[in-house]
């Protein structure tokens, strides 16, 4: 659907959903005193597990802790056991009838069988315990729990013991130097114990990006497990394409009325590269995201026929879709995993299928390898949405292996301000375009709808310009599918013989970020990258530049700029160009992010004054 | 099922869900429905340019039978561009039987029939229970200039008492149709929504036999009902569209009085809580000790009101989630958290160890006076307030959340309907709650004053600031200290001054609580600018106000504007010039009511003084006068925007230029 809205995978709607809903509160309104998980692998579909959980509350706030736990078809959780003890040491049970099943509800294109059991103790106050046990089974491996150690509250003991027979290797990724671990063997069966302590807790800032990127946690996956009828082994990654090929092999299956389309485009563009971007944008134009992600449906794709008839589809759906409308037009195309979170959680020595939440499209003979994704809107063959460039891409078929999305992040998302003023005392009137590239351009597709008109222009002047300077008399324009037009009046202010008023209105929002003070253990999710042109060329209509002309250039580690002033034939030319590598960042990252944007912020020149 | 769960589900009912799909009902031609309803024509998409889709029926029955009621959905929406798909995402919620059926009709008059395993159900899984269900489908084969049609019915497990309908989507609907058919002997009143301008809605009445049942029916019918969009600053997007306000009069023969009248529901309140007159020894010994030895009346509410705030915290519970319900002032003690209306009751039996009497007082926020008694709605009243008479007045607290100042009216409260009702008694009285700026001192109220003196430095100024909040501008840092402690409000101070001056670098901050608000004060710098050899230019443009309603938010829109707050937010810039020449803007004064702008600029040999201040007195600005605030609005953000120019004494002037 949207490069912002990344539709997910089976597990990754059961992590998201239960660390957006933990992260409710605030980080210290409650501690988790201790955590016991237990997982039993039985066999290569099966697995019990016994979890407990010590909950203490902290504060008044913390009196709100809830807890919520993931069903779903894989899923079973029974034998729920809640024991409150209240701060003067009264216990009491938790009714069973007050436990409740709700439907997950994410967004309205997304239809799921995931629900949750929510727990929610009554009455709880500052000094209350929670006690929380409960048994879990899972039928596909896929669905084993992962064992968090720290998360965004305090953690003051864990232990997580894993067993499985000897004939089941098991492999398992995420510890680090604070978790003790211990493995042994007995009667044919392995055991792996962890444990560790005192784990304060992960923060996560920003603007995108849930806590489960971040907390840290260990995944178990065995290296050869059923998901339901299909054997997946995960020794390597030409293993884990090799299942995804054979889970997928008769998604291919067509509709007659697909070749008219085919041909069509066929008989109107030439090159392959031609006739492959076509069918990209039909696509785009005439299919719609929706995700039907129910059991195995979270990794396999429906029939391309189906899609084509419901004009709907999830990320596998479309890309398959688009793969076989490009394999009826003679082009070579193949599926591509890929996960959409940042590069730093990917752990490329663990192959997994559920490390992967998004599906593309590899065409590896359109300019040596194009990479589509046919979820987004207003784009073009070659433009590939800022969230997977650079990411590892598993390709099932053709290569079947991981390969690297080539990364251009200075261009994959930017917005370039192209203006014109002109004097009329006492205002500058000045006007122009923005143009788009990325992600940005969903905002100019929406100028198409007549309900959102007033909503672009409110996007416009609260994000794309600077609140509280003074615009005035906005107006925006639907240009064409990647262009804004539009024009504003600033006052030009006299003081004097000199004349003050605003060269540069646009608004930067990474320099917001200046209002954090990066913390151990804290991580920024900044969004994706992203590059803001100003350009304006102001007729000064007889006066003279009496600011100082400017001309800096400065690449950092996170912020690039060049800021150009001068007066050139009684015209004053004005360039800035600044280049953000938004992304991931720990604390130290951020640190010195604020500092480049500390310094970009003193060079940006907002005001001219002439004479 | 207690009331408090019954009410509470009640609540989430009203939310206009909808789920399981083939039932009884079969579709009959489109052309049959639309020649039922009166629809003339199937519209193109140049009727409605660049709209993504409009409904052309939007039909909604509630037909109510004994303990239970059952919803009935039929809608038809034309797809008029690739946007309009979003609509073709359907979810249903349920809670035992309910019924879908949903179709495609293309373009050529195919029809694709929604098969029923593209309808999904989420099952109970667990075992544990499940309230309700999600039913959830995508209409099939969907293209622009086709139409889908779909058609639900749900059953209530609860009989259907009052809703505040409004007919409009998120699209334009071309007829909008409501029923209420209900048994003979049950009746509901009504009341009527339409805009000035707007279209009608169009009642009639009828009886008739439905399965050996005589039902009564109330049929309401818009025409050309314009999409509800959502805009900011604005209450619902519904709000202000055409519909109308149902309530349950009678069922089954009884008569419900409680909804009668705002009397009626007042005396209902008082007997809900008579039962709590009686006070425990722990709370007699609480409200004595709050008061402390002083016999200054307004100190012992204030003193009192303040331990009850730090004690107790307050939930946003509303009185119809509760069930109206109240929790006795002892458990509320006991607990230390209680909803607004049972932080009213604590405090109330605080008052009465005084022996002073105290009114519960509900205030409805979202409109004027004189429309609000129009019909008794009891979810309008959303804001709560404590009334307490003393020999030397009556004063007001505000119970709906924690850190307010005592005798603080709410922004959202001025000038709004309220209802008074005594608590430990007997009797009911209306009032409306005094214009508030005109009977509060600022001090009293919500004041955000900054105050930054600057100091020119070799290549900075170093600012001195002192920044004062009262009221609703200091409750979130308050609550915060409360909850978190010193270390969590220093960051948030930190994190917030650095957008307020757009400053990097602050130092020594530091923070006070005071009787009447929160001081907090500091240090930071921004660098000098130079514009030539002797002329430099100190100016606003990183001061930002924090108030930030813009000319556009006028444009088109259909409802009312709601500024976030009523009260005072200023700043006063001191800049120490003796070694400069300065040359000073115009001062100025703006005014649109609610709001005036003042800005001006005084010089001595010593200084120069900027003062700014913006005067908010009511948050509502209605839609006759949009074009003046907008005026209004575009002059403020010109004149906010400031500037000095500083010459040195020791340089040519700058008239020598």
């Amino acid at each position: 659907m949207k490069v912002n809205h990344r539709p997910k995978s089976g597990l990754s709607i059961l992590f998201g959903f239960s660390f957006a809903l933990s992260a409710t509160l605030f980080a210290a309104d409650y501690e988790i005193v201790e955590k016991q998980d237990q997982i039993q692998v039985e066999s290569t579909s099966f697995a019990s597990e016994h979890h407990r959980l010590v909950v203490k509350i902290l504060t008044s706030e913390g009196a709100g802790y809830r807890e919520y736990l993931s069903v779903n078809s894989y899923i079973q959780i029974k034998n729920i056991d809640v024991t409150v003890v209240s701060s003067e040491g009264a216990s009491r049970k938790m009714k069973s009838e007050d436990i409740v099943e709700v439907p997950v509800v994410d967004s309205p294109d997304m239809i799921t069988d995931f629900k949750a059991i929510v727990i929610a103790p009554q009455d709880l106050t500052p000094g209350s315990i929670v006690r929380i046990e409960y048994d879990r089974n899972v039928t596909n491996l896929l669905y084993l729990d992962r064992w968090v150690y720290a998360s965004n509250v305090p953690i003051r003991k864990a232990s997580c013991s894993v067993t499985y027979p000897v004939s089941m290797p098991m492999k398992f990724r995420g510890e680090d130097s604070s978790v003790r671990v211990q493995k042994s063997e007995k009667t044919g069966v392995n055991t792996i114990l962890m444990d560790t302590a005192n784990q304060t807790e992960v923060f996560l800032r920003g603007v995108s990006g849930s806590i489960g990127a971040v907390e840290k946690k260990v995944v178990f996956l065995p290296e050869q497990c059923m998901t339901e009828k299909w054997q997946l082994s995960t020794k390597s990654w030409e293993e884990v394409a090799q299942w995804f090929s054979e889970l997928t092999k008769f998604a291919y299956h067509e509709d007659p009325s697909m070749d008219p389309v085919v041909q069509d485009i066929k008989s109107r563009y030439k090159t392959p590269e031609e006739v492959a971007d076509a069918l990209y944008q039909y696509v785009q134009k005439n299919f719609s995201y929706t995700a039907i992600e129910i059991g195995i449906g979270g990794y396999k794709p429906r029939f391309v026929s189906q899609t084509f008839l419901k004009k709907y589809g999830d990320c596998k759906d479309l890309s398959f879709l688009f793969i076989a409308l490009l394999k009826k037009a003679g082009i070579e195309a193949y599926p591509a995993l890929v996960d959409t979170r940042h590069s730093k959680f990917f752990y490329r020595d663990f192959p997994s299928p559920t490390q992967f939440n998004h599906c593309i499209a590899y065409l590896p003979k359109i300019r040596n390898g194009v990479w589509a994704d046919s979820t987004v809107k207003n784009f073009r063959l070659g433009e590939v949405p800022a969230v997977i460039q650079g990411k590892q891409a598993l390709v099932s078929g053709g290569p079947n292996t991981l390969i690297q999305i080539p990364e251009d992040l200075r261009n994959s998302n930017v917005m370039r301000f192209e203006l014109s003023g002109s004097f009329a005392e006492p205002v500058l009137q000045m006007s122009g375009s923005v143009h788009t590239l990325g992600q940005a351009n969903v905002y100019v597709d929406a100028m198409r709808n007549a309900l959102l008109k007033n909503a672009v222009k409110n996007y416009v002047y609260s994000n794309l310009l600077m609140p509280g300077f003074p615009v005035q008399k906005l107006e925006t324009h639907y240009s064409n599918e990647r262009e804004l037009k539009f024009s504003y009046h600033t006052p030009v202010q006299a003081l004097d013989h000199y004349r003050l008023f605003l060269i540069n209105a646009v608004s930067y929002p990474p320099l917001e970020n200046r209002a954090q003070d990066p913390q151990p253990n804290e991580f920024y999710s900044l969004g994706v990258p992203i590059r803001l042109v100003v350009e304006s060329t102001i007729d000064l209509a007889g006066h003279v530049l009496v600011s100082s002309a400017v001309s800096r250039e400065k690449k950092g580690e996170f912020v690039t700029y060049s800021v150009d002033l001068r007066e050139e034939s009684g015209k004053l030319k004005y360039l800035t160009d600044a280049y953000f590598a938004n992304g991931f960042l720990n604390d130290s990252e951020m640190k010195t992010y604020r500092q480049e944007l500390e310094e970009f912020s003193a060079r940006i020149v907002r005001t001219v004054i002439v004479r | 099922m207690s009331l408090r769960i019954f009410f509470a589900l009640c609540i989430f009912l009203c939310v206009p869900f909808f789920s399981e799909a083939a039932g009884a009902h079969r579709f009959q031609p489109l052309k049959d429905t639309l020649a039922q309803y009166r629809i003339l024509k199937v519209p193109e998409s140049i009727d409605y340019p660049d709209i993504p889709a409009v409904g052309i029926l939007s039909y909604q029955q509630y037909r109510q039978g004994g303990l239970r009621h059952t919803r009935t959905y039929h809608k038809i929406i034309k797809i008029l561009t690739a946007a309009g798909k979003e609509y073709t995402n359907v979810r249903i919620s349920c809670f035992s039987t309910c019924r879908v059926e949903a179709r495609t009709i293309k373009s050529n008059g195919k029809i694709i029939n929604l098969p029923g395993k593209d309808l999904h159900r989420t099952e109970n899984l667990s075992g544990y229970s499940s309230v309700f269900f999600v039913a959830q489908f995508a209409l099939p084969g969907v293209e622009p200039g086709d139409i889908i049609e779909y058609y639900a019915t749900v059953d209530y497990p609860m009989p259907f008492l009052l809703e505040d309908f409004r007919f409009s989507e998120p699209y334009p609907v071309m007829k909008g149709v409501f029923q209420l058919s209900h048994p003979v002997d049950d009746s509901y009143s009504f009341v009527r929504y339409s805009s000035p301008g707007g279209p009608p809605v169009k009642v009639s009445q009828d009886r008739h036999t439905d399965e050996q049942v005589t039902l009564n029916s109330t049929i309401f019918i818009v025409d050309n009902v314009p999409a509800a969009v959502v805009e900011p600053y604005s209450p619902k997007a519904r709000q202000g569209h055409p519909g109308m306000r149902l309530i349950i009069e009678a069922r089954s023969g009884m008569r419900f009085d409680v909804f009668k009248d705002w009397s009626s529901y007042g005396q209902f309140l008082i007997g809900q809580t008579t039962q709590f007159s009686t006070l425990s020894a722990d709370l007699v010994s609480f409200a004595r000790n709050a008061s402390g030895d002083t016999q200054d009346i307004r100190e012992i509410i204030t003193r009192i009101y303040s331990s009850a705030d730090k004690r107790i915290q307050i939930t946003d519970e509303s009185l119809l989630s509760t069930g109206f319900e109240f929790t006795s002032p002892d458990k509320s003690f006991a607990d230390k958290i209680a909803s607004p209306h049972d932080f009213a009751l604590f405090l109330a039996a605080c008052f009465k160890v005084r022996r002073w009497t105290t009114e519960l007082v509900l205030v409805n926020s979202h409109e004027q006076s004189e429309t609000s008694k129009a019909a008794v709605f009891p979810p309008d009243l959303d804001l709560v307030f404590l009334s307490v008479k003393t020999p030397i007045g009556e004063f007001l607290l505000d119970c709906s959340e924690n850190g307010i100042p005592a005798f603080h009216l709410s922004s959202a409260s001025a000038n709004r309907f309220a209802l008074a009702v005594p608590f430990f008694a007997v009797a009911t009285r209306f009032s409306t709650v005094p214009v508030y700026l005109t009977t509060l001192a600022y001090k009293e109220g919500n004041r955000n004053h900054m105050e930054i003196t600057a100091v020119p430095g070799s290549n900075q100024w170093d600012l001195d600031f002192r920044w004062m909040l009262g009221g609703e501008y200091q409750a979130s840092f308050v609550r915060l200290f409360r909850q978190k402690g010193h270390t969590e409000l220093q960051k948030a101070l930190i994190q917030t001054l650095r957008t307020r001056l757009e400053v990097f670098d602050l130092k020594d901050i530091t923070y006070r609580f005071l009787k009447d608000g929160m001081e907090i004060s500091g240090k930071a710098s921004r660098p000098r600018i130079k514009i030539q050899e002797n002329v430099e230019l100190l100016q606003n443009e990183l001061w930002n106000s924090g108030f930030e309603i813009r000319p556009y938010l006028m444009e088109n829109r259909t409802n009312r504007l709601l500024l976030p707050s009523v009260g005072e937010i200023s700043t006063t810039v001191i800049v120490r010039s003796k070694d400069f020449s300065v040359t000073l803007p115009q001062s100025v004064t703006l005014e649109c009511a609610p709001v005036k702008y003042s800005l001006s600029f005084t010089k001595n040999s010593q200084e120069v003084r900027i003062d700014e201040t913006l005067t908010i007195r009511d948050m509502a600005i209605d839609s006759g006068s949009f074009s003046e605030f907008s005026g209004f609005l575009d002059n403020y953000y010109a004149k906010h925007f400031w500037a000095l120019l500083l010459t040195p004494v020791s340089a040519p002037q700058t008239s020598s230029l």
